[in-house]
């Protein structure tokens, strides 16, 4: 049990950057989401700290110790992989157990015929351990099997015991949820967590799904371009982004993006219309970020548009509306009584409160100052 | 409608059957041979299993014996006179012994190697793949004078040593194993490595029993060209019989002055290529098996 702590890690793939010096403190027993969009450095990142692959700059450290230079196995992590890696050849016991005698027997106990002789007791107390693994993951009955043998979600399963029978510092898991169908990762996701709640070990998670992220981690790092551009719990980095790309990332349907601009006074304008105040912000022109789910439909809406599509997911309806002087169309989540047919026009207000204002460069411009205040 | 003719099956089918027929004419030859008796094989009479008459063995008469008592039965005089005149046991176990060295060093070398080209990075890793490549063109024949005269200067011809050393490192069994390497996931070697395996365990312990299909066609390449081999024995081994290999027993039965012995010479190469045959017919299910590596996806 101890946390890790990832400094000023750099790593290039020939003349490609992969990690811009990234730091990542990660308290014992966190969940932990490393999340990004394919090529930002997050899988790279886990197999740095695994000892898969080495930095070229940076330190990882492991509690008190510095195990930058340690070997993958004597770190004491487990990981699971997308693909499972499974040894094919193995039953799924001897896949669970394999990690163990590699850990727990000395050379000569590992030889073919003469080790299990040498061994008996220290084998017995091993594969008990496996059996235990084995009830709480519920494969009990799949021990005997060859993974070959076994569905995608049944070798998940044995994955996630190979990692846990070694009681390790921490889990790390590379995508391991993208290989099953859609219902089955939905009823994962929940199982990991709990799985989570109940070992109490750290989790570090790489995905590229943000609702992966969001639903699962007690914090989550979003990476963009070989950096993490924020660190914290999902509501803040949902709610309360730092940038656009941030914003853009997280939340699906993703948040609509309008031009506006800050008139002289701080007053936030789009289309000509005003919306907010943002204090002490200079006059500039301004991208405003809107969640669909923070439009509303109102007879008096100050937005017009006409209805170009309806998403139906069952609970919400998702109505992609195309407003005029806008090239892009607006979502609004509308609930299935109110929302309006294909080809219908359709007013909506945003919520001034959760109008998020970005810069040209993308960075966050805070809009208010109460809250600024009561923050400090 | 499946069964409707087809002028296009049939034509295919005749085909084959052709190239059937090419294929297993001097196998059906040989097989009858070795039933038959001299006079059978030189009029050509006889069918497929000959007529099974007795006839007089010369070299018995010529012995002194009573020619009543050296009335033999064709079928039986070809496969005792296979044994008898020459020690075919003995050549069949130095058969099955160069053979197998040369297949189980073949695997200690190639597998590492494979190995290291098809999943470790290294400096020049491209380069020393090419040089492997290379080594595919160049035919055994243009090196075996050279290989020859190195093995003569160290003392070693007339050896076991010689029939097993010059082929121990097999570019194509490399090659092989490493197109196969290429397509087994990088995740299982590193699972192998989070469990603490050193890169020769998971050699052995994980890219072995992977491999096992890919092996087993290479086995067959292996072992048939060695077993068969006539060119090698007949270079290296000058004086000594006791390390003749089975095809190199075969010239046992080529008279000099008394005229060629077909029927017991048949019956050698029957009982020669009859291991292969067994052994291709009971591996012949894990190859159609295929590669099974079913369970890593």
């Amino acid at each position: 049990m101890s946390s890790i702590s990832l400094r000023e890690i750099t790593k290039a793939f020939g003349e490609t950057k992969v990690l811009n010096g990234v730091n990542l403190d990660i308290q014992d027993g966190e969940f932990i989401t490393l999340v990004g969009p394919s090529g930002c450095g997050k899988s790279t990142l886990l197999r740095i700290l695994a000892g898969l692959e080495t930095a070229d700059g940076g330190a990882v450290r492991i509690g008190d110790t510095d195990v930058t230079h340690t070997r993958p196995s004597a770190r004491n992590l487990a990981m699971v992989f997308q693909s499972y890696a499974l040894y094919p050849h193995l039953s799924v016991a001897q896949n669970m157990l394999t990690p163990l005698l590699l850990r727990d027997l000395t050379t000569a106990e590992r030889l073919p015929i003469l080790g299990p002789l040498l061994s008996r007791s220290k084998r017995r107390a091993l594969m008990d351990q496996v059996d235990s693994a084995a009830q709480t993951l519920k494969i009990t009955d799949l021990l005997p099997r060859k993974p070959g043998q076994l569905s995608g979600g049944q070798r998940q399963r044995v994955a996630l015991g190979r990692a846990m029978v070694r009681n390790p510092v921490a889990f790390l898991m590379d995508e391991p949820l993208s290989n099953l169908d859609a219902a089955l990762r939905v009823h994962m996701r929940s199982e990991l967590a709990e799985l989570h709640r109940r070992l109490k070990t750290t989790f570090v998670y790489v995905t590229h799904d943000q609702a992966e992220a969001l639903t699962m981690s007690d914090r989550m790092a979003v990476m963009m371009g070989g950096n993490i551009l924020q660190f914290g719990r999902p509501d803040d980095i949902y709610r309360d982004p730092d940038s656009l790309a941030v914003a853009q990332f997280v939340g699906s349907p993703g948040i609509n993006t309008i031009p506006g601009e800050i008139a002289d006074n701080g007053q936030l304008y789009v289309q000509g219309k005003r919306i907010a105040t943002v204090h002490g912000a200079a006059r500039q022109p301004v991208t405003v970020g809107i969640r669909p789910e923070h439009l509303t439909i109102s007879h008096t809406g100050q937005f017009k548009g006409v209805v170009r599509h309806r998403e139906n997911l069952g609970s919400d309806i998702f109505l992609h509306v195309a407003v005029e002087g806008l090239t892009q169309v607006a979502v609004l989540r509308a609930s299935p009584d109110q929302a309006a047919t294909l080809g219908a026009q359709v007013a909506f207000d945003m919520n001034p409160d959760r109008v998020l204002v970005f810069d040209s460069q993308g960075a966050r411009i805070r809009m208010s100052v109460p809250k600024m205040a009561a923050m400090a | 409608m499946r069964n409707r003719f087809s002028t296009g099956e049939t034509l295919k089918h005749v085909v084959l059957i052709l190239g059937a027929i090419v294929v297993l004419l001097p196998f059906y030859v040989m097989v009858t041979y070795s039933f038959k008796s001299p006079n059978e094989i030189m009029t050509n009479s006889g069918g497929l299993f000959g007529a099974q008459e007795l006839f007089l063995d010369d070299y018995c008469v010529a012995r002194g014996n009573l020619a009543a008592d050296c009335m033999v039965t064709p079928w039986i005089y070809n496969y005792t006179t296979a044994f008898s005149k020459a020690p075919l046991l003995r050549y069949l176990a130095n058969g099955v012994f160069v053979t197998a060295s040369i297949f189980l060093i073949q695997v200690i070398v190639a597998l590492p190697c494979a190995y290291a080209l098809a999943k470790l990075r290294f400096w020049g890793r491209d380069a020393v793949f090419g040089l492997v490549m290379f080594c595919l063109l160049i035919p055994v024949h243009a090196i075996a004078l050279p290989l020859y005269i190195m093995l003569a200067k160290l003392g070693l011809t007339n050896s076991y040593t010689a029939l097993v050393i010059p082929w121990t490192i097999s570019v194509f069994g490399i090659f092989l194993m490493r197109q196969f390497f290429m397509t087994v996931p990088d995740d299982l070697i590193d699972a192998a490595r989070m469990d603490g395996m050193s890169e020769y365990s998971i050699i052995w312990k994980v890219m072995l029993p992977t491999a096992i299909p890919a092996l087993m066609a290479f086995a067959i390449f292996s072992v048939v060209a060695h077993w068969n081999d006539y060119f090698w024995p007949r270079i290296v081994i000058t004086g000594n019989r006791d390390l003749f290999t089975p095809p190199l027993g075969l010239r046992e039965f080529k008279g000099d002055a008394d005229g060629d012995n077909f029927g017991p010479m048949m019956a050698t190469a029957v009982v020669i290529v009859t291991p292969l045959i067994v052994a291709f017919m009971l591996a012949q299910r894990r190859f159609i098996e295929g590669i099974t590596l079913s369970g890593m996806k």
